[in-house]
């Protein structure tokens, strides 16, 4: 088994809805509410669920933008949970994040060149103008833009071009890890897989690890190596990319993965639906938190929170029962 | 090439609506742009037909078109729109709210953008229908006819073959204020039934911050329906809602195929939802049709280039490609579109009159038709 370079333990995110004419706190928004998993070395980690799962709020919390409420973050064997101030500064060089929105991400006053020199201006890793000038280009290039785009200005680029800076800014600090929050989301389909081929090539000369949030399971099928599965908060499955696709274990994990449009017309099925909507992460219904929505819930489930077990080496979930979807036959785990 | 499927939905049908050379340009502080570029295709009776490509081919401006929709910086520069052989674009303003509120309706992607938020979403749908004086004879209808289908399954109440006797006599008459209110409500039940909303007496009542996003859409696209259009236009309807509700989504579109009369146009970037429901597809890229054929011949045969590109680049969640495919450059800005063939300057097999001649839509087999020179032209 491969060194893991960060392991978030039981980590818990929660914001206070504050409200009335005193500003007490009347609930909390249970973002993230007691996830667990980690990335090794090397690889790309995706972190996949439908929208208000958390797992953005994982991602940002992970690389301590802000501050857990509880459980703890272990970067390359250090703890980080609660480092502050001018701690953070070196772990800031080694962590980086790429965001979603190319057109939010880049200040719009700052040409190309000052964004990828500021960094290495920050952490001092460059001696000089000359020195920075010659990583930029390097940056540049290895991004697949032109020298002369250093000199603009993020407007007069496209959403892929847009985007390739941002990496190019990431890989300004040389990290080690870079979060990749929905980094193709807002890009065409032609253009995407631009990007993609980008990460990955990056990845194999840079040696980066990645965690690659998305929402989009097409996507994280062709680029990550193991996969978290979120819901409302908690990671419900992990495993290998191929044996989450050929046989996922929590009813959530299947249900999520049956209701992917195939682009196959001959593969053409009835989609199976998942009835009712995300419980709110205000209200976490006790016991399983999936199981209002799922079709095998029993009476148990609703009483013990399922904790994470090993069903398959390397595959982990957190369910009950280990359930043969084909048989509907359910193993109590 | 055709398979069975699309032969016993497709081909036979008629034609509802009909685009024709249609060219849109906008004008903006720089510059025109030209949106669309003669666009031409047409809809048949009770078909999903998908109108594919990537954002700024001119998918939502060739809707926006058909019904009317188009902001005032826009112009049509040529071409027709037949809505059953009646063209639209030669129609005043009040003729178009006419065909709107009869014949085309639209779903878009953002409910909440056009779901009033101050009004019970109920008394919204019943109002497009308590508006039109014209529609009060088919409401009594309509009430009719679900009366005897009742009747016909399990029998009437006392109460309700009264009401059906009393009905038949308003066939004609003027109806009084609350009994059209009263009658619009039913219908508006009925049609919240059609599209599975949980609950309708008590959905019929609640505000649209109160429903999720699926539901939400769900309000759309019953009050698109409920007067019983010609033609639907949906807009990427299932973009902003999570893969789990957009199948709940697709099922229902798919399920109610049968149950309305509406062709339904469905503008997607996802061509998932598109091999998932559609029966033909119209493939966009820069202002112009590119391809046109049945959903199964377009996905096992893609004749352009773009379409080919297209297909390749799509990440599959079913397989694992070790080499994802992309088109090389980005989309055209439509200010200075490229000469010839707008996709030219990206396309792997361009040869010397691309950037010459613009390609004309040509049938290259029954059904299929390409606008590439490789194919003539």
């Amino acid at each position: 088994m491969a060194e893991a370079l960060l392991q978030v333990q039981d980590l818990y995110k929660w914001y206070p809805i504050k409200g009335g004419l005193l500003g007490r706190t009347n609930g909390f928004v249970k973002a993230v509410d007691g996830a667990t998993l980690s990335a090794e070395k090397g690889e790309t980690l995706g972190v996949v669920g439908e929208s208000g799962c958390g797992k953005t709020t994982l991602g940002r919390t992970a690389l301590r933008l802000t501050q857990p409420t509880k459980g703890q973050i272990l970067f390359d064997g250090q703890d980080i949970t609660s480092l502050k101030g001018r701690k953070l500064k070196p772990l800031r060089r080694r962590m980086q994040i790429v965001f979603q929105d190319p057109y939010a991400s880049l200040d719009p006053r700052q040409t190309v060149r000052s964004a990828l020199t500021e960094p290495m201006r920050i952490h001092g890793l460059a001696k000089g103008r000359a020195e920075a000038e010659r990583k930029a280009l390097d940056l540049i290039s290895k991004v697949g833009l032109n020298p002369d785009h250093l000199a603009r200005y993020p407007h007069e680029f496209s959403g892929g071009q847009r985007q390739r800076i941002a990496v190019a800014r990431a890989l300004a600090v040389s990290p080690d890890f870079i979060v990749l929050d929905e980094p193709t989301s807002s890009l065409d389909v032609s253009v995407q897989s631009q990007i993609l081929s980008l990460l990955k090539a990056l990845q194999k000369d840079l040696d980066l690890t990645y965690m690659f949030i998305s929402h989009n399971l097409a996507v994280v099928r062709q680029v990550c190596n193991r996969i978290a599965v979120m819901y409302l908060g908690r990671v419900v499955e992990m495993a290998e990319t191929e044996s989450l696709f050929r046989s996922p274990k929590h009813p959530y994990t299947k249900a999520l993965l049956a209701s992917v449009p195939i682009p196959d017309p001959k593969k053409r099925t009835e989609l199976a639906v998942l009835e009712g909507d995300v419980p709110s992460p205000v209200n976490i219904p006790p016991g399983c938190r999936f199981r209002p929505r799922c079709e095998f819930a029993t009476g148990r489930c609703a009483e013990v929170s399922p904790p994470m077990k090993e069903v398959r080496p390397g595959q982990r979930i957190e369910c009950l029962y280990d359930i043969d979807f084909a048989t509907r036959k359910k193993t109590e785990l | 090439m055709t398979s069975q499927a699309s032969v016993q939905r497709g081909s036979d049908h008629e034609v509802v609506l009909e685009v024709k050379g249609l060219k849109v340009s906008f004008h903006t502080y720089l510059g025109e742009v030209k949106a669309l570029d003669g666009v031409d295709f047409e809809v048949k009776r009770g078909e999903v037909l998908g109108l594919v490509g990537e954002s700024g081919c001119g998918k939502t401006v060739t809707a926006l078109a058909i019904g009317g929709l188009l902001s005032d910086n826009a112009k049509v520069e040529a071409g027709q729109i037949l809505l059953e052989g009646k063209d639209l674009l030669k129609e005043t303003k009040d003729e178009l709210r006419q065909t709107r509120l009869r014949e085309v309706s639209f779903v878009f992607q953002d409910p909440m953008t056009f779901i009033n938020p101050v009004l019970s979403v109920g008394s919204q749908i019943a109002e497009i229908l308590e508006s039109d004086k014209g529609f009060q004879a088919e409401l009594v209808e309509y009430r009719i006819a679900e009366l005897a289908r009742a009747e016909s399954k399990a029998g009437l109440t006392p109460a309700e073959v009264e009401e059906k006797r009393s009905l038949e006599g308003l066939k004609d008459k003027k109806l009084s204020k609350r009994s059209l209110r009263r009658l619009a409500k039913l219908r508006t039940l009925d049609y919240m039934r059609t599209v599975r909303l949980p609950d309708p007496e008590r959905v019929y009542n609640m505000y649209p911050f109160e429903l999720s996003g699926g539901m939400r859409q769900r309000v759309m696209i019953a009050m698109a329906l409920v007067r019983r259009p010609k033609v639907l236009l949906a807009d990427e309807i299932t973009t902003a809602l999570d893969v789990t509700v957009q199948a709940q989504v697709l099922r229902l579109l798919a399920d109610l195929r049968g149950k309305i009369d509406a062709s339904v146009v469905l503008i997607t970037h996802d061509l998932g939802v598109v091999s998932e429901i559609c029966d033909r597809v119209v493939v966009m890229y820069a202002g112009n049709v590119v391809e046109i054929a049945d959903v199964e011949e377009l996905f096992a045969n893609p004749m352009h280039p773009y379409t080919q590109g297209l297909l390749a680049s799509i990440p599959r969640p079913d397989v694992f490609t070790k080499e994802i495919k992309s088109i090389s450059g980005s989309v055209p800005n439509l200010i200075s579109p490229p000469s010839g063939c707008r996709f030219h300057p990206r396309c792997p097999k361009r040869f010397e009159r691309c950037p010459l001649v613009k390609p004309p839509l040509i049938e290259v087999e029954p059904g299929h038709r390409v606008a590439c020179l490789l194919y003539g032209g």
